[in-house]
């Protein structure tokens, strides 16, 4: 046995310990940040002002800070449309050549429209080519970054959004639509340098889709369950300028009254279930130069079991039609699938690569290299990992 | 497809379910629609391409999710229930199933009607269909050794499986008591050592005002 469990259960109490000693601090942080929260919650429009301000990705609130919407009433019909995204990274150890996959499940539920047929896919495709499998810079051709990790996430994530405005273009338009992906609008592209080619690539394209759902009229939101966001803690620390020995807050205490908590903690109190907190706006100078009329705005939704994050392109969050719409989708989704949207959860059904799956692609990719007369060797390490020697 | 003089050809769109699984002594069958299996008891045959159609008799129906993972739970709530729990969740037929096995009881081949294991199993996809009255007659009239081999099943509610077979082929003979009487003595025979097993299955047989053990 590989894993030292008498000394890894000693770590696992000694966790435990600092768990619940920080669970209890966390709760009189809190109790001191409510006077800080009271003298802001009316004066938002100073924060927002203050929020165009910051070098640091902050919420940009779009009024009072204390707003909550209880649920609107519930649709008796609507189509809910869903991706979801899984993916088999290129196997550098397998020797069965350079390939991966992306598999994304698509779910069309129409509810109360009993003609309509319910549709639940998955549709799966091989990157192989030298276009698939490494990103190019325009630029500069000589600039070749493999297909692979965080990049392969992010095309991933346009993948998935595609699929979701596919959807939404065929929809007839005869009952409102609601298109939904799993956690954010705001995915991440790693680059070695500024105005780099990478984000360019992603961004551009995510953007091109959010573009063909806004066409399509179909309100699209990224649901994000037990949202550990703190867009705006990042704020509120802007305003205090992060320094605990000179803030009337932490008055002097050893470190910032708002570490470690979320944008939950302070704003999902008292928060009834299904009810919502108002919109707040992502500045991000990540993705806003892209994003344009697509940029981000959240808000948070009482689950009963939890605080979920829900983001929506500023389109949807200034139509006050297609923001209700989403609400009352999410709580009827949330009913229907306990605790998670139903038609997210399909989605992922419908997404995830088993490792049976992951077996017979290995076995079609070999058979079909032996087919050809190359030889599918796995690496000296992947050898010594499938024969043990002693 | 056109009926043949025995009955054992059906029509497509009597299609019940695809073979999914397949051995020598059963197979198991997805119904074309959620909880659309045929009765229990019920005989059943797959045709191959080859000229062999098998006879089954559904022993045992079940469903359940699709995914072998996932497990159905309480849906109902306030006035929702039955149907309307359906009609609240239209993706439920598409991730539920009802599937049923059937006990390998008899073969059809070039013509003649056997009564005994076919030499191939029934073929993974092919269509199961239920058994026409006429084929039911033609099986049942070539003699009851087939009851000998549901006697023989495991992991099923036998007796209940005889009775409720026995039942339904006499409804569809048309002449129910001559049948019931020819499987009275069949069953009579291969249970003499067991006279209160026999009394058991007999009285599930008949209505409860017609026993006349």
């Amino acid at each position: 046995m590989p894993l030292d469990l008498l000394n890894v259960s000693t770590q696992v109490r000694q966790m435990g310990e600092l768990l619940a000693e920080r669970r209890s601090d966390q709760s009189r942080r809190v109790e001191l940040l409510n006077a800080m929260l009271a003298a802001y919650t009316d004066r938002w429009q100073e924060l927002a002002d203050l929020a165009e301000q910051v070098k640091e990705r902050v919420a940009v609130p779009t009024g009072p800070l204390d707003e909550r919407l209880p649920a609107p009433d519930p649709l008796k019909t609507y189509t809910a449309l869903a991706t979801d995204g899984a993916e088999i990274d290129p196997d550098r150890h397998g020797g069965s050549g350079d390939f991966f996959l992306i598999n994304v499940g698509r779910v069309r539920i129409p509810y109360g429209q009993p003609h309509r047929e319910v549709e639940l896919r998955s549709v799966s495709s091989l990157g192989f080519t030298e276009d698939d499998l490494f990103i190019v810079d325009p630029r500069d051709p000589r600039r070749q970054v493999p297909m692979r990790d965080r990049h392969l996430d992010a095309l991933r994530t346009v993948e998935e959004l595609r699929a979701l405005a596919d959807l939404a273009e065929s929809e007839p338009g005869d009952a409102p639509s609601i298109a939904l992906v799993d956690g954010t609008l705001l995915f991440s592209v790693l680059e070695e340098r500024p105005r780099d080619f990478l984000r360019t690539r992603f961004y551009s394209d995510y953007v091109a889709q959010l573009e063909r759902l806004r066409v399509a009229h179909v309100p699209v939101a990224a649901y994000a369950s037990r949202s550990r966001g703190v867009d705006l803690v990042n704020l509120f620390r802007a305003v205090c300028g992060g320094t605990p020995l000179a803030c009337d807050v932490c008055a002097g205490a050893h470190a910032c009254a708002l570490r470690g908590l979320t944008d939950a903690h302070i704003l999902g109190r008292e928060l009834r279930q299904w009810a919502r907190t108002g919109v707040f706006r992502v500045r991000s100078n990540v993705h806003d130069p892209f994003f344009g009329v697509h940029r981000a705005y959240f808000f948070l939704l009482q689950t009963g079991e939890e605080i979920a994050r829900v983001e929506v392109p500023e389109w949807v969050a200034r139509d006050f039609t297609m923001l209700s719409n989403v609400h009352a989708v999410l709580v009827d989704q949330l009913a229907k699938g306990f605790g998670y949207p139903a038609v997210l959860a399909r989605a992922d059904d419908r997404a995830v690569i088993s490792l049976s799956d992951r077996t017979v692609l290995d076995t079609l990719v070999r058979q079909e290299l032996a087919r050809r007369g190359v030889l599918a060797r796995p690496s000296a390490k992947l050898h010594r990992k499938q024969v043990r020697t002693v | 497809m056109t009926m043949s003089p025995n009955g054992f050809h059906a029509p497509h769109s009597d299609v019940s379910g695809e073979v999914i699984e397949s051995s020598t002594t059963e197979f198991l069958a997805q119904a074309q629609q959620l909880d659309g299996a045929p009765p229990f008891g019920a005989f059943v045959q797959v045709a191959t391409d080859d000229g062999l159609t098998i006879l089954g008799v559904v022993a045992h129906v079940q469903t359940g999710g699709i995914d072998p993972g996932a497990r159905a739970i309480m849906r109902g709530h306030d006035d929702i229930r039955d149907d309307l729990i359906y009609q609240e969740n239209p993706d439920l037929p598409l991730v539920l199933r009802t599937t049923y096995r059937a006990l390998v009881v008899g073969f059809t081949e070039g013509g003649s009607i056997y009564q005994f294991l076919p030499p191939r199993p029934a073929r993974l996809h092919y269509s199961v269909t239920p058994c026409s009255a006429a084929a039911v007659k033609t099986f049942t009239d070539t003699g009851l050794d087939y009851l000998g081999a549901l006697l023989a099943g495991t992991e099923i509610p036998i007796d209940e499986l005889l009775a409720a077979n026995i039942r339904q082929t006499a409804a569809l003979r048309g002449e129910p008591q001559a049948f019931l009487q020819a499987a009275g003595k069949e069953l009579a025979q291969l249970l003499h050592t067991d006279y209160g097993r026999l009394t058991a299955i007999l009285r599930r047989c008949v209505g409860p005002l017609e026993v006349r053990v």
